[in-house]
């Protein structure tokens, strides 16, 4: 009997309920809460479900030791981490991106693409922020690329230069990439007046499918020459587009878009998830990471909104400054919230393709701020 | 150490700077390229163009099809198109190809088919398919 009870005992001291601890409890509410706002808001669902989940999923209380959590060697959770910590996910995400991404917007008028350029300020501006609160300056750079609104970059970056961070950087990021409908409208409103917000773009012209084939090469050859700590994500990301716009390689292009990016998406989100364990995830940086997060979107949008004035004062052809939030790269959401708050003023007027133009440029300018970034702090 | 001490100590302002410019200064100049891409493709054109001069037409002879007009935007939809028709082979039928443009992504198929067909870039066979005469 008494062996019996023994077992009984030993089997409850190896469950999560004797295990459990406060942190666990309160990362299974935050996981639980994504998969809420994913599912039922529909708030970035193909990301927030498999975050939301991979949390549940790393926080369930483990006896170390077992080969069962994602920190411990000859876990599959820890091979799985493997594609992230070693930052191969994130550049398989861009190739899916550039099959996807139609550059048309930006190569019809290209001096959008300068609205992109300014919202990266939100980048520096971060790194700058996180330097005074102490972080070193790997660390502050993995913060800074939050303000650059893309997340594969954000766990790319964080991989190179502080791996430790990669779930506080992630989850910080992707929560805040989903509340762009929530955190730039009121900034956009305050920064630009009624006037402003009411000017109607000139309609685009053509592309021709040339220019479109020639713009992926150019363009990597370009950036990655200038920045070449880039080479992993853009050279994937012009890679992807330039499938897309060959036509001859449509197959790869389909694949690019459509499996493989969905793969890789499962992968990214609930191993980014299943990083956060309540002890290593609930700590003071954890905090700071989430309020500069916050400053890093709020600075990006004011950033391009306020560079978008800045041009009208030069140029004959004005632009309508809520195209400067699209320049944080936040795909399509931030484009789709420039179209609804300037259908606030004038239901007939519509940005949301114009707004493609920095939104995509801004892709490829947070891509060089981490290169830029990799390569000081190398 | 914290605010801008810890700033300074770190070369954060330096960093930021240079690295803003650097990013600035990379897409301007993918902005300035991109703005030469219509000016380079029609020198390009323009030289294929100058290359392919069509002899003058002999009063006596009676071509059996008609040459097709070529123009830029006729010429950039030949371009397109002739993938399809290489991976097709002639003769071919219409609707296929319809098809094939629709899945390959390319935009506004039928209207182009439909310049092609007016530009006699493609003609009937007289027996229900279509035959491709781009030079």
């Amino acid at each position: 009997m008494d062996d019996i009870l023994k077992l009984f005992a030993d089997f409850w001291s190896n469950t999560g309920f004797a295990l459990a601890d406060y942190r666990y409890i309160i990362m299974i509410a935050v996981g639980l809460t994504f998969i809420y706002l994913g599912i039922a808001k529909h708030y970035e669902p193909l990301l927030l479900v498999p975050i939301g989940f991979g949390i549940l999923m790393g926080n369930i209380p483990v006896f170390k030791g077992l080969g069962l959590a994602i920190y411990e060697d000859n876990s599959v959770l820890h091979y799985l981490y493997f594609g992230v910590t070693s930052g191969v996910y994130p550049p398989l995400i861009f190739l899916g991106i550039g099959a996807m991404t139609d550059f048309s917007t930006m190569l019809a008028r290209p001096t959008l693409m300068l609205l992109g350029a300014a919202a990266q300020m939100g980048v520096f501006l971060t790194f700058l922020g996180a330097l005074a609160l102490g972080f070193a300056p790997n660390d502050a750079a993995s913060i800074g690329i939050i303000g650059g609104a893309d997340g594969p970059t954000a766990i790319f970056l964080s991989a190179k230069l502080a791996p430790d961070l990669i779930g506080p950087i992630a989850i910080a990021a992707y929560s805040y990439m989903a509340l762009v409908p929530v955190i730039q409208p009121p900034i956009m409103r305050l920064l630009t007046t009624r006037q402003e917000r009411l000017i109607h773009m000139e309609e685009a012209r053509e592309v021709s499918k040339l220019e479109k084939i020639i713009f992926p090469i150019v363009g990597f050859l370009l950036c990655c020459f200038l920045a070449p700590a880039a080479l992993p994500l853009l050279g994937m990301l012009f890679f992807g587009n330039l499938l897309k716009e060959c036509v001859v390689a449509e197959r790869l292009a389909q694949t690019a878009r459509t499996a493989l990016i969905d793969i890789v998406t499962i992968l990214l989100g609930i191993t980014v998830g299943a990083s956060t364990q309540g002890d290593v995830f609930l700590t003071a940086s954890s905090v700071g990471i989430f309020i500069l997060g916050a400053g890093s979107f709020g600075v990006a949008t004011a950033s391009g909104v306020i560079f978008a004035k800045i041009i009208n004062l030069f140029s004959k052809a004005k632009i309508n400054p809520l195209l400067g939030a699209a320049g944080v790269s936040a795909v399509p959401d931030s484009a789709r919230v420039v179209q609804m708050v300037g259908q606030e003023e004038d239901p007939g007027n519509f940005l949301l393709m114009h707004a493609m133009a920095p939104n995509v440029s801004g892709v490829i300018g947070s891509a060089v701020a981490a290169g830029v970034l990799w390569s000081f702090m190398n | 150490m914290y605010g801008l001490e810890a700033i300074s100590h770190h070369n954060g302002w330096a960093i930021s700077i240079v690295g803003i410019l650097i990013v600035f200064t990379g897409l301007v100049t993918l902005s300035l390229l991109i703005r030469l891409f219509p000016n380079i493709i029609a020198l390009i054109e323009g030289k294929e163009q100058s290359k392919t001069q069509p002899e003058p037409q002999k009063e006596h002879t009676q071509p059996k099809t008609q040459k097709p007009a070529i123009n830029n935007s006729i010429k950039e939809a030949v371009r397109q198109y002739q993938h399809l028709i290489s991976w097709m082979g002639e003769p071919f039928s219409l609707p296929r190809l319809i098809e094939l443009a629709e899945k390959r992504g390319l935009v506004r198929p039928h209207s182009t088919i439909n310049q092609l067909i007016h530009a006699s870039v493609i003609q009937p066979d007289d027996k229900g398919f279509f035959l491709w005469h781009a030079r």
